[in-house]
């Protein structure tokens, strides 16, 4: 799996996945809310700072004015008192009483200074401090009430009163003031009616002057003033915004002096006073967004693990499953879903049990007898191995003898009856002790467990029981049967130590039981090495007719009639250069499985007909026998191929006699007629070879064209001595003689023997008697030198 | 008050009926009628109107105007009445005695901090003050000081001729031919039109025909003070 640097989403666990789905979705509608909220609270804010400072505007105003109120009430009351009036219409003759009378007045009014002028502003009598000599247009002011007027370098506010001759009169006849300094009017009290910082802003002469009643600095209040513009998407004069070294002010500023615009009261307002109301509202906001954060995460993990741990109970279900466990906890509690899929997994592994254990059987079970098969004896033998206190097993391998022919004879339904008793009968008597198998269509295995001292015997006796357990005949389809096994088996040992080599040797074992008339074979390590040589021939038998390894031997056969040596069989030999002489009948075998017979018949007939060629020029006149196997009746090309050959070495067809074994011939009978009637009719003899030995089905013997029976050594060695023997070739002797056929006895080793065949009127002899096989060479010699005359007689070659 | 108005104006019918007879008993000199019109032509009543003889004029009149009220040498009465003064304004000449008679059953304390006189006078109930003489030209302004809402005026005049305008805004005065300066004054008239000097020429063509004088104001009046729309208001007659 190529590894990525990106992690995908799509891998994350679903709960992550859900957890950040929440988030996402909360995180957006919260900061939406939060958005809104906070724009709203936000304006909302604003709106409440530009209504705030309107009113603090208002109550600050209100208060100057109110200040002018009383002392202008204050002094209105004092202009209308006669006396008062008196003293001051009467001020050019007594000033000094007029001075202290105000005086007087000022310090009750709480104001700092007074003044006294005439009905045209010409100052008459003033405090200490009131440094101006006229005012201008005091009337206009009188009508105000009070004007802001510079002095001594600082601002003053002037409550000026009328000093009429009657209460109605229309013109002032004197007009008296009353100031009070800017800062002792904003002073802390001022301040403390507002929220927000009040402040006077004063111009002289065009260069600003500020002052703060609360306690900011003046040269800040300076540039605020100057600084402030209408704050944006505000209304314009609603509130002013300034920005002073990065800090925020919000700001109303309203003119004090509606004659001379000189004095502005200004509110300021630093932005987190501004905004505290907001400021509180948002961080409740905060903590309720986080709060619902906490809330909504909770509230996540809750549902992701609602669905992830049944996903994750159900993942470990699936593995469980995967690695076959049966015991099982379907998870439950989940969603509807979730359980439903759980009752389908669990469903499922039902299934699969069921289904694994019909597999299981399919796998480690014979169908037709229940028995377990080779699996099952594999698996059953690695068992035995594994165990720890294993000592010693035996594997014993059954075959059913002729089991074929039996399937021939009685059909494949009463075989498959039979095959099943004998599976019940083994497994009746043996699967106690035993495990018994059926490894394939006529083989059994039983194991042996051996605790006996004495094992060998133990185990001969056992074989013994199982001989004895199948020899009881069967009834099948209430047909008696009777059958016999080869018995093939091997036990465990140093070498033999595991379930592979304990079978493979028993096989071999079985292999050999079956190939020799032994009922049972013990496997034996020289069995196993045959069995590596084989396969070591069969690698080099392809090449044994070229490279001079293989050779002709040649064996007489005596007329038993005129007592000559009329024919010769020649039998193929080969010297292996390590191995020595191998078995005719082992490379014999071996060539027909790796698909060499052909040529090594082409080989040995061609030597054959190049050898006869050269005794008929030395004067040996003699009929040529050799084997040909049931494979070149197959070919086609065959019968040329021996027509081309005997044309090449100038050889009479009828001067060549070709074997086949008995069984080759009735193997396939319908084949065999017909490759053999190719033959004949070139003028080649036919042998039937081995007779005696097979099921010869006289029918089908009567219809191939043989000329001749070569009766099987077996019942000619021990001829002499065995009357039973006696009876079967004299016979095939009859028999061959009804069917005009000429006969051969082979293994001829005594002439007592030789007698008895010339006596049953057996054509012609053959064995060791005579003599063994020779080679070229030696046969010469042996022509030479033997008693026999040599080559067939003009007539009696013509005979029969 | 409805009564006391009444009763002013057929006082005030009477003497201009006296003076009218009297005019046209004097054929010696013809009688010339002025009228007092404010910026929008109206007539106004009860201004006081001065005629001094322009310097240049050498034909000077013989004497004042018989109809001056400064001939009556006898005190002229500025009566408290009804907590109020009456009449209004009074026109007295220099040298004029006045007399405060109080006609309330309050008490009246009549003062006056107006520079041509200053004066108090405290008056208890029915009682009329010593005369006061005013000698000196001006306006005196009256006040009480325990009725703030009184007011009163008495106009001090050295003029030649003076007098104040008949409900129907006319005053006449019999004048010889000449040139003569015209002023007014009214506590509602503007200080620019009291300070103004109306130029009159009377012809001698023009004697023996009743000629009428208009005496144009350029501003406005000022307005009335509240509560004396009656005595101060000049289109109600």
């Amino acid at each position: 799996m190529p590894t990525s640097r990106y992690i995908s989403l799509s891998c994350l666990p679903i709960k992550i996945k859900l957890l950040a789905s929440f988030f996402l979705i909360t995180i957006t509608l919260l900061t939406a809310t939060a958005y809104s909220v906070s724009s709203a609270a936000k304006k909302h804010s604003m709106n409440l700072l530009i209504e705030n400072m309107k009113i603090s505007k208002s109550v600050i105003s209100d208060h100057i004015n109110d200040t002018i109120y009383v002392i202008d009430k204050a002094a209105n009351n004092l202009t209308s008192d006669f006396t008062v009036k008196s003293l001051i219409l009467n001020v050019k003759n007594d000033e000094t009483s007029l001075k202290v009378a105000l005086n007087n007045f000022a310090n009750r009014f709480e104001t700092s200074e007074f003044a006294l002028t005439d009905g045209a502003g010409k100052i008459q009598v003033a405090s200490e401090n009131f440094t101006l000599n006229a005012i201008d247009d005091i009337d206009i002011y009188a009508r105000e009430k009070a004007v802001w007027l510079a002095m001594n370098d600082a601002y003053y506010l002037n409550v000026i009163v009328p000093v009429k001759n009657t209460p109605l009169s229309r013109n002032a006849m004197a007009y008296l003031i009353f100031t009070k300094e800017l800062n002792e009017v904003f002073d802390a009290h001022l301040s403390s009616l507002s929220n927000y910082e009040v402040n006077a802003i004063t111009q002289f002469d065009g260069a600003l002057d500020g002052l703060s009643a609360s306690g900011r600095d003046k040269d800040t209040v300076i540039k605020i003033f100057e600084s402030q513009t209408p704050f944006t998407g505000e209304t314009p004069s609603a509130i002013n915004y300034s920005s002073i070294n990065e800090e925020v002010f919000y700001s109303k500023t309203q003119s004090l002096d509606s004659i001379n615009q000189q004095v502005w009261l200004m509110l300021i307002a630093p932005e987190d006073v501004a905004f505290l109301s907001y400021q509180s509202l948002f961080k409740q906001l905060s903590i309720l967004l986080l709060l619902s954060m906490v809330a909504v995460s909770a509230f996540a993990l809750f549902i992701a693990n609602r669905i992830s741990t049944p996903i994750l109970q159900l993942s470990k279900l699936t593995a469980n499953i995967g690695q076959g466990n049966d015991n099982l906890e379907i998870p439950q509690g989940g969603a509807v879903e979730v359980n439903k899929l759980a009752y389908a997994m669990g469903e499922m592994n039902i299934q699969l049990n069921r289904r694994n254990n019909k597999i299981h059987k399919l796998a480690f079970e014979d169908e037709l007898t229940k028995l377990p098969n080779k699996n099952a004896l594999i698996r059953h033998l690695t068992d035995c191995f594994r165990q720890p206190d294993f000592s010693k097993v035996t594997l014993i391998l059954v075959d059913i003898a002729k089991f074929t022919d039996i399937n021939e004879a009685v059909g494949y339904q009463a075989a498959d009856g039979l095959l099943q008793l004998i599976a019940a009968r083994l497994a009746a008597d043996f699967s106690d002790s035993s495990f018994v198998a059926r490894v394939s269509g006529n083989q059994f295995a039983i194991t042996y467990h051996c605790e006996h001292s004495d094992y060998k015997q133990s185990v001969s006796d056992f074989i013994a029981e199982i001989d004895e357990c199948i020899h009881q005949p069967f009834i099948v389809s209430n047909m008696y049967i009777g059958v016999t096994a080869k018995i093939g088996y091997a036990s465990s040992d140093r070498q033999i130590n595991d379930s592979r080599r304990l079978t493979q040797s028993a096989e071999i074992a079985l292999k050999f039981a079956k190939q020799s008339f032994n009922a049972s074979v013990e496997y034996d390590a020289s069995l196993y090495l045959f069995d590596a040589r084989k396969l070591q021939l069969m690698s080099e038998i392809s090449d044994i007719t070229v490279n001079g390894q293989l050779s002709l031997h040649y064996q007489p056969q005596l007329n038993l009639r005129t007592n000559r040596v009329e024919s010769v069989e020649c039998l193929a030999r080969w010297l292996h250069p390590e191995e020595g002489f191998v078995s005719p009948d082992l490379f014999i075998g071996l060539a027909e499985q790796t698909g060499n017979i052909k040529k090594l018949t082409r080989w040995v007939i061609c030597e054959a007909l190049k050898q006869h060629n050269e005794w008929k020029k030395r004067g040996f006149s003699l009929q040529m026998s050799a084997n040909i196997s049931a494979i070149d009746l197959t070919d086609e090309s065959f019968v040329s191929f021996v027509s081309q050959s005997l044309e090449r070495y100038n050889v009479s067809a009828s001067d060549l006699m070709l074997e086949v074994t008995e069984s080759t011939a009735m193997e396939e009978p319908e084949v065999a007629i017909t490759a053999l009637k190719n033959l004949s009719n070139i003028g080649v003899k036919l042998s039937i070879d081995d007779f005696g030995t097979g099921y010869s089905s006289m029918a089908q013997l009567k219809k191939m064209p043989v000329k001749e029976l070569k009766i099987d050594k077996a019942f000619v060695l021990e001829l002499s001595k065995n009357a039973d023997d006696q009876s079967m070739v004299k016979t095939f002797i009859s028999l061959a003689q009804n069917m005009n056929l000429k006969t051969v006895a082979e293994g001829v080793e005594d002439q007592e023997s030789l007698n008895l065949l010339s006596k049953f009127g057996c054509t012609y002899g053959q064995g060791f008697f005579i003599s063994r096989p020779i080679d070229k060479n030696g046969i010469i010699k042996w022509f030479n030198q033997t008693h026999y005359p040599v080559g067939a007689s003009k007539t009696e070659n013509s005979q029969i | 008050m409805v009564v006391t108005r009444a009763l002013l104006m057929k006082i005030y019918t009477l003497v201009i009926f006296l003076f009218v007879s009297v005019c046209y008993v004097d054929q010696s000199h013809a009688s010339q009628t002025f009228v007092v019109l404010d910026d929008k032509g109206k007539r106004l009543s009860n201004i006081i109107v001065e005629i001094n003889a322009s310097m240049s004029i050498e034909d000077k009149p013989a004497r004042k105007s018989p109809t001056l009220p400064n001939e009556i040498k006898s005190p002229i009465k500025m009566k408290q009445e009804g907590q109020q003064f009456t009449p209004h304004i009074l026109l007295v000449s220099t040298g004029q005695e006045v007399v405060f008679p109080n006609d309330d059953n309050v008490f009246h304390h009549v003062y006056s901090f107006s520079p041509a006189k200053t004066f108090e006078v405290t008056l208890e109930q029915n009682v009329t003050s010593e005369p006061i003489v005013f000698e000196q030209a001006g306006i005196v302004e009256l006040g009480c000081n325990v009725h703030d809402w009184m007011l009163g005026y008495i106009y001090v005049s050295d003029a030649e001729i003076s007098g104040q305008s008949a409900l129907n805004g006319e005053v006449s005065f019999d004048l010889p031919p000449g040139e003569y300066s015209v002023s007014v004054w009214h506590p509602r008239i503007s200080k620019e039109d009291i300070q103004t000097h109306h130029k009159v020429v009377i012809d001698d063509i023009a004697e023996g025909v009743s000629k009428l004088h208009k005496i144009e104001l350029k501003l406005p009046l000022y307005p009335s003070l509240t509560g004396y729309d009656s005595v101060e208001a000049t289109d109600a007659y």
